[in-house]
């Protein structure tokens, strides 16, 4: 015997309605619940309603414990995530490479006032890649990893705006050039490893969508 | 089960003990194959399965495998290769721990 969709899509809406918003969580979280009622109606002889509410008497604090719990855990995985895509070999050659090319550029070209530009350009382009993806390619459907990836990208962001303020950067970067640099490197190296950690989440959340 | 507090260290060495043994599994297939091994003596709930097992696949043990099944998503659990060193890891240290706990409590016990 298996659930039919009508059954299965009745609870999805219950544990939409119960709080369960990450759409990640509720495919796994209607699965468990899906065998649980199917084995008590087997076992019981009961029909799929019967089951479902003694199915729910039971458990459905248990269910709102991992609900809550889940979004902490969703919380270290991103920041898991962030320190495994920084500290590669890739992230720290291309930190130094971009330190040697905007030293060059300064000495050689004198582009040192148009580098004020790039943490814009990276923070531009960070914001579109997570809007398109949040809004654009998944709509209405909130998911975990993409969700819970705006606080540390918020915090980036302040963080770059503080830094790069022109009310008194402008004096101490010139004074400072090397640690300009390296501060413009840092955020270009972090912001690319936030773009591969959201297209990361994309990929798996397509790939649920594309087998459901 | 009489005293849940015992066992809830533990819960992620039992997990990694499973998976090291069955290959992969999903949340509802662990909880019920603790169930049967312990004779319902323990029962590992939901709130504390899935955080366990969410984190350990955040820490890069674990890796997810999805497939439908009966017009569903089911998560499938597997051990990565570090997975793999730290159940060794952790069956060890928790060896090491029932041994001294045997020793304090009751020193006449052997785990030979």
């Amino acid at each position: 015997m298996k659930l039919d969709q009508h059954q299965l899509s009745f609870i999805d809406t219950y544990l939409k309605n119960s709080g369960i918003a990450y759409v990640d969580l509720r495919m796994e979280m209607l699965d468990h619940v899906a065998t649980g009622v199917l084995e008590s109606m087997n076992g019981e002889n009961t029909s799929f309603y019967e089951a479902f509410k003694s199915y729910m008497v039971v458990n459905k604090k248990e269910l709102l414990k991992w609900n809550k719990k889940f979004r902490k855990v969703t919380d270290v995985k991103v920041l898991q995530a962030l320190k495994t895509n920084l500290c590669t070999p890739i992230s720290a050659l291309a930190f130094l490479a971009c330190i040697l090319l905007l030293k060059m550029g300064a000495e050689s070209f004198n582009l040192i006032t148009t580098y004020r530009y790039i943490p814009l350009g990276v923070l531009l382009v960070m914001l579109c890649f997570y809007c398109y993806t949040y809004r654009i390619v998944f709509g209405k459907n909130r998911f975990s990893g993409l969700e819970r990836i705006g606080t540390p990208l918020l915090i980036f962001q302040q963080g770059m705006l503080f830094l790069f303020s022109p009310f008194y950067s402008k004096v101490f970067f010139q004074e400072q050039p090397l640690i300009y640099y390296t501060l413009i490197s840092l955020f270009v190296v972090t912001g690319m490893a936030f773009i591969r950690i959201i297209h990361t989440f994309k990929k798996e959340y397509v790939l649920h969508f594309q087998i459901a | 089960m009489r005293n849940s507090k015992l066992y809830k260290g533990s819960l992620n060495t039992i997990i990694l003990k499973l998976l090291e043994e069955k290959g992969k599994m999903y949340g509802y297939e662990i909880t019920q194959k603790v169930k049967e091994i312990t004779k319902d003596e323990l029962r590992v709930t939901e709130g504390a399965l899935y955080p366990a097992l969410h984190k350990l696949e955040a820490e890069g043990f674990l890796e997810v495998e999805v497939a439908k099944v009966d017009n569903r998503i089911r998560k499938y659990y597997k051990l990565t290769e570090a997975g793999e060193k730290e159940t060794v890891n952790r069956l060890l240290a928790l060896e090491d721990f029932i041994r001294n706990m045997q020793q304090l409590v009751n020193p006449k016990w052997s785990l030979e």
